[in-house]
């Protein structure tokens, strides 16, 4: 080994990881109703998506079922149907709060300052949802994809996006929280489910 | 894919190329040891990567990059800028886990050099006051040493670092041998008189800025500060402290480092015969090649979380709750300084002046602590205290345009005018360490890209810090009164946990095995040739900036480790 730490290229270029045996994880950007990225491995670059259909709770764990299209860079796509994506924990936004989570601020009733993105003001900004064991060769890839892990980013540009981002953060603040609220939970669930039947 | 094991044995591995990281290269290697520096990130080349010079014109989106783009890949990365983004993590592909309503925001830094090539720079020292502080209010538990013991190691630290500076005389934040200091602007000395009006004080910020030149700086081709303010994107002249500039090019003459970027450090191997470590596996960032290294001593310095996020990984017979866990205590009594909280006007004896090349220093005044210091300044709602950040130059961008109306030449008659006029006070308040604030491994089994599993982080201020936010914000909007100024904002939320970027404490030092992670030299109890010697390894908070004390600490360590080693008791 030799000291390499100036380097030959540049940084703002290093290459990102290009995992060759196993996929552990894509990033996606809630677009409209679905999911969206893409993600690279020792063997080139993909694109996919995650459209949802339906949500349910199991176990108290909010569970997706839905399609996988995946393929390379601007080629073809294959197409995985009914595959679950469990969310097993998010992650707590701090910027670009939706309107009806800032709204809030208002019913706040407290003499001392408060801590932002916190409490009645928290949101979810990242959901990481584990998708049920892929056939790879059904996605048209050579890597095992038997325990992939969807990393979920939510930052909405749309009111429908807005929409999902207030339910799905309604939804985790009621079914994982320290105390489930499985009623309320069930009520956020219906208006999901309202939402993703739109699509 | 088979793991590639490097079969040499070095007297030590450093994991973190960071401030600490890059000082235990630099101290171990003078003192004749030879290292291997494993940086997750990649290699840097700061005449081609900092962006130092780089004009807001010269770029086609002026500097905040494409819409949407922060949002994408670096939402929690707060001060990266499109010209300093490849500092930073992507969040994409380095998750982490939190409660509902609970968010932390945690700033991340994977390339060679870490944090130190963006810092804030300000170097205070802890008092006893700090490392004292439950004999003196009664919570929590002191630090096991005192400033006496530190002291020659801030010495050591400020001597090589370069801090500018006054001696100010306070013996709550102790003075140093500093360099010259940056003068403060017109604003900054009103607002310094307001503050002295209404009982307080404040001194010119200390900062790791060359403001003069010694021998042992120039060698590595640090220059002096030119005051451009662009400290953020990185410093391409080195007046400002950071590993690339100045530690790591010491150690790398000495013959005795070897520095691999893109290592991704998996866990701490342990030998099974002995409970002490031996190594550590890690993986290629971008190949996923396996890794193993060997060594007869390893120093953590991978920044707070990432370390205590390592050694909870580093489960083994002997260590089955993370390694140094025996306690239990790994993780716990996690910390962040909070801001937010503040007051901001403009002066109006300062509009239209032509700024001076001083007002673009990135440094400004500091109305240091004056709450519970003593009997006298005694707090009835609070413990601890906090001080305030204050500037009022004139930096690139100017910021008090977003404040004024219109467009075309009236508009920039307007923006010219009020350039040098505006001053801002934010606090740095000390948050109090409790056990119930901490990280765990996220036991829902969450993973990083490379698939390692990730921090769940648990943390949440209390009142003690809110009664100590009211209380900054109505004494921000005195000082700002009293210096004359016309107030335009005042209070704020506080920031989330985490956005200061001081998170300390989850590896706590302390005399007690049962009670700490680390003895007082920085080293594992439960294993004695593993050191952890950045901010996971602090007691409290305090409410200063904690880089000089982790140089100090880690300068300290690395000397106890050299002569253990001697001796052979590693």
């Amino acid at each position: 080994m030799q000291n390499t730490f100036l380097s030959e290229e540049p940084a703002r270029n290093a290459p990102g990881p290009k995992p060759a045996k196993k996929l552990y994880s894509i990033p996606a950007l809630l677009r409209d109703r679905t999911f969206a990225g893409q993600f690279e491995t020792s063997t080139g670059s993909y694109e996919f998506t995650y459209a949802p259909h339906s949500a349910r709770l199991s176990k108290g764990k909010l569970e997706l079922t839905g399609s996988l299209n995946i393929g390379a860079a601007g080629g073809a796509k294959h197409e995985v149907r009914n595959v679950r994506a469990t969310l097993a924990a998010t992650q707590g936004g701090i910027y670009g709060a939706p309107a009806a989570i800032v709204a809030r601020l208002r019913s706040t009733t407290s003499s001392l300052p408060i801590t932002e993105s916190t409490g009645p003001l928290g949101f979810v900004g990242v959901m990481y949802f584990r998708l049920s064991p892929i056939n790879a060769s059904a996605a048209g890839l050579n890597i095992d994809l038997s325990s992939v892990q969807l990393n979920a980013r939510l930052a909405p540009l749309s009111d429908t996006e807005r929409e999902m981002q207030v339910i799905f953060s309604d939804l985790v603040a009621a079914a994982y929280g320290p105390q489930p609220n499985l009623s309320e939970a069930g009520r956020h669930l219906t208006a999901l489910n309202r939402l993703l039947g739109q699509a | 894919m088979q793991t590639t094991k490097n079969q040499k044995v070095y007297d030590a591995i450093i994991i973190g190329s960071g401030a600490s990281g890059g000082m235990a290269a630099k101290e171990l290697t003078e003192r004749g040891l030879e290292v291997l520096v494993l940086e997750a990130g990649p290699p840097v080349n700061p005449q081609r990567d900092f962006s130092s010079h780089l004009f807001p014109f010269q770029d086609m989106y002026r500097g905040f990059g494409p819409p949407g783009w922060k949002n994408q890949e670096q939402w929690m990365q707060d001060t990266a800028g499109h010209f300093s983004r490849h500092f930073y993590v992507k969040d994409s592909e380095n998750p982490y886990t939190t409660d509902p309503g609970k968010p932390f925001l945690w700033v991340r830094a994977r390339i060679v050099g870490g944090k130190t090539l963006h810092w804030g720079r300000l170097s205070w020292r802890l008092s006893d006051l700090d490392f004292k502080a439950a004999t003196h209010d009664g919570f929590d538990v002191d630090w096991p040493i005192d400033y006496q013991e530190i002291a020659p190691w801030y010495d050591k630290a400020e001597e090589w670092v370069g801090v500018s500076g006054n001696r100010d005389g306070l013996w709550y934040l102790p003075d140093g041998n500093f360099l010259p200091p940056m003068n403060l602007t017109c604003g900054e000395q009103m607002l310094r008189k307001g503050a002295i009006k209404t009982g307080r004080t404040g001194v010119a910020m200390r900062v790791a800025m060359l403001t003069a030149t010694k021998p042992h700086h120039t060698k590595y081709g640090r220059s002096k500060c030119h005051f451009c303010g662009h400290c953020g994107d990185g410093c391409d002249v080195g007046a400002m402290f950071n590993s690339v500039a100045s530690t790591l090019p010491a150690a790398a003459a000495t013959g005795r480092m070897t520095l691999r970027p893109n290592s991704v450090v998996r866990h701490i191997i342990i030998d099974t015969n002995t409970g002490k470590a031996k190594g550590v596996a890690a993986v290629d960032r971008v190949t996923f090649q396996e890794l193993e290294f060997f060594g007869r001593t390893i120093i953590v310095a991978a920044s707070t979380l990432e370390s205590t996020r390592l050694l909870l990984n580093s489960k083994s017979r002997q260590h089955p709750r993370g390694l140094g866990n025996s306690s239990g205590v790994l993780g716990h009594y996690l910390v962040d300084h909070f801001g937010g909280i503040g007051a901001s006007g403009v002066f109006h004896t300062l509009a239209g002046r032509d700024p001076v090349n001083e007002d673009g220093k990135a440094a400004g005044l500091f109305i240091p602590r004056f709450r519970n210091l003593d009997k006298e300044t005694r707090h009835p709602k609070f413990i601890r205290g906090y001080g305030f950040e204050c500037s009022a130059g004139a930096g690139m961008f100017p910021g008090a345009a977003r404040r004024l109306p219109g467009f075309g030449s009236e508009f920039k008659r307007e923006v010219r005018r009020w350039y040098t006029a505006p001053v801002y006070m934010t606090t740095r308040a000390n948050m109090l360490s409790r056990f119930e604030n901490f990280v765990e491994i996220d036991p829902d089994g969450v993973v990083d890209a490379w698939g390692i599993p990730v921090l769940k982080i648990h943390i949440q201020h209390s009142d003690n810090e809110r009664e100590m936010a009211k209380d900054a914000a109505e004494t921000s909007e005195e000082i700002l009164r009293a210096a004359g100024a016309e107030v335009l904002s005042t209070g704020g939320q506080m920031t989330a946990p985490g956005r200061i970027i001081h998170e300390l404490g989850t590896a706590r030092m302390g005399n007690d095995p049962k009670s700490s992670v680390l003895n007082k030299w920085n080293q594992v109890h439960d294993a004695k040739n593993v050191f952890v010697t950045d901010g996971a390894a602090f007691v409290g908070a305090a409410n200063q900036n904690p880089t000089l004390t982790i140089l100090a600490l880690t300068m300290r360590a690395c000397a106890y480790l050299a002569d253990e080693m001697k001796r052979g008791n590693l």
